[in-house]
């Protein structure tokens, strides 16, 4: 495959943004009426949904846990969502690695020890792949377990970012994610704090340039927090208004 | 205990539907209402929102009271068989994944979903859904397969009607890329479409339905009471489950009726397709009111 311009001299990206900005983001709380929390997220191209169910008895008494509650990640992919269709099976490694990353990110906000011998359970359906999976999972679940009235002690966001050239852009879409000479960085931050939960990276990047491609992403963190905070406080007040009355 | 003693106890409402579910609905047909005050014959609020999909050939969301699917068309290219060297084949597939309820575990299929993939598989076959000699690309050579992926997002009972109402949908707002066939190297080479080109242009080929099917499902309870687009509680009380598909022309093209009891009587059926009509004709208007303007 020939090399395809990825960013042009006028320094604008193949969807016409620019380095340091963000897809469009969307997101919306109680989308589902079945689950106990739940919540839709697009960024770009991409569009995600989150269910949360419990937390509930566990279904299996091994995953019983006599002091906190244990949390599952189940992540699936729509068979429509690439261009290619492909039947992802739930084994699949890919998957596997996105989920226990989603629950290991988790595992450190929520407050599990509230809910013993119990369990929380985290879906996650992608049905629109336009690169950034991750980041995506990761807002979807922070905004679908504050619907479901989970205790956590922070917000978690992720973003990632890359390296095209010499400059460092933010958001990467499929089409630069999947290119060989872009490294791909994700990261997932408590914003309030600034600590950093998860941090992956693939590929190669220079590293006296991992500080600025982090510095990057953590900014891109805090605006998404910005904007699923506007998110969840409307949501918050819709609610009020209907229990007020 | 003598029967004319008051109770010392009070039931709640809750507590009352899951101890005596037969009970607590008769309390209700008996005033001739649902609990969720619907009429008997009523369907829940139906929705249909087209091609919010874009990296699919088709889609469409469905909404049907609590429910909630999703379809979406992704097409292979695949060999014909020897005895039908110009039709294609069309896949349907229904998934009823843990997000959708409680009530389902991960894993396998469950038998439901297996059952509702297999009656839609039924209705393209032997329904004449849609001619499937327009997905020939090649006589003999290659044909489309479209892989129809219906999943299912939020579960609240009569899922077939959901279901049906979405495969027929998206196959109707599907367009397929253009496809060549090489002589030379007998290889087929599929024009990739972009979300932007897919809007009405020369690279693609719309597909047309020739009989669009509409399924109408009804509960039966032990009392002779028709219940309409049962929900999931409704279908676990229910005695007998009639499911009618009817094209627009009113024609019948499956009936489906199983439950405790052995037949459900005639004028019970009666009753039921006549209801259907009704339905098939609300549920065009509905398409209308979806389909993109021109």
């Amino acid at each position: 495959m020939s090399r395809q311009e990825l960013l042009s001299p006028e320094g604008l990206r193949i969807d016409g943004r620019r380095a340091n900005e963000l897809r469009r983001t969307v997101c919306k709380q109680s989308v589902l009426t079945q689950a106990d929390g739940s919540a839709y997220y697009e960024q770009g191209n991409t569009k995600v949904l989150a269910a949360i169910y419990g937390p509930r008895e566990p279904r299996l008494r091994s995953n019983t846990l006599n002091d906190r509650a244990f949390v599952n990640v189940e992540f699936k992919v729509a068979p429509f969502s690439t261009n290619e269709r492909r039947k992802r099976s739930k084994g699949d490694r890919r998957i596997l690695e996105i989920a226990s990353a989603v629950r290991q990110t988790f595992e450190s906000v929520i407050v599990a020890t509230v809910y013993p011998r119990s369990q929380i359970d985290v879906f996650l359906h992608l049905l629109q792949d336009d690169g950034g999976n991750v980041q995506a999972c990761i807002n979807a679940t922070t905004l679908a377990l504050i619907d479901a009235g989970i205790p956590m002690t922070e917000y978690i966001c992720a973003c990632s970012a890359g390296y095209i050239d010499e400059t460092p852009v933010l958001d990467l879409n499929h089409t630069e994610e999947s290119s060989f000479e872009t490294p791909d960085l994700t990261i997932a931050v408590m914003p309030r704090s600034g600590k950093v939960t998860l941090l992956q990276m693939e590929s190669r990047l220079e590293i006296t340039r991992l500080e600025d491609t982090m510095l990057l992403a953590t900014e891109g963190c805090k605006q998404i927090q910005r904007i699923m905070d506007s998110v969840v406080r409307e949501n918050t007040r819709d609610l009020v208004e209907k229990y007020g009355q | 205990m003598s029967s004319s003693a008051p109770s010392p106890f009070v039931l709640s409402a809750a507590a009352f539907e899951k101890i005596a579910p037969e009970e607590y609905y008769k309390r209700f047909t008996s005033q001739k209402i649902r609990p969720d005050a619907r009429r008997f014959p009523a369907f829940r609020q139906t929705s249909v929102q087209i091609n919010s999909i874009s990296t699919a050939y088709g889609s469409s969301v469905v909404r049907q009271g609590n429910n909630m699917v999703i379809c979406g068309i992704k097409g292979e290219v695949a060999e014909p068989k020897f005895a039908t060297p110009k039709q294609g084949y069309v896949v349907p597939n229904l998934e009823l994944s843990p997000i959708c309820s409680a009530d389902f575990a991960p894993g396998a299929p469950s038998e439901l979903a297996q059952t509702i993939s297999h009656r839609l598989d039924q209705l393209v076959r032997t329904g004449h859904l849609l001619d499937l000699e327009q997905l020939c690309i090649v006589e003999g050579a290659a044909v489309w397969t479209l892989y129809v992926d219906i999943t299912c997002l939020a579960f609240d009972g009569n899922i077939l009607d959901a279901a049906l109402l979405a495969l027929t949908t998206a196959l109707q707002n599907t367009k397929l890329p253009r496809a060549t066939f090489h002589e030379e190297t007998s290889l087929i080479t599929v024009e990739p479409t972009s979300p932007s080109t897919q809007s009405a242009d020369s690279a693609t080929v719309a597909l047309t339905v020739a009989r669009p099917l509409f399924a109408a499902s009804f509960a039966c309870l032990p009392d002779g009471v028709i219940l309409a687009d049962p929900n999931a509680t409704e279908e676990k009380v229910a005695e007998t489950l009639v499911s009618i598909v009817l094209d627009t022309s009113g024609q019948l093209a499956h009936v489906w009726s199983h439950g405790k009891t052995a037949v459900a009587n005639s004028p019970t059926i009666q009753a039921c397709i006549e209801q259907a009509r009704q339905r098939v004709s609300e549920l065009q208007n509905i398409i209308q009111l979806a389909a993109p303007k021109a």
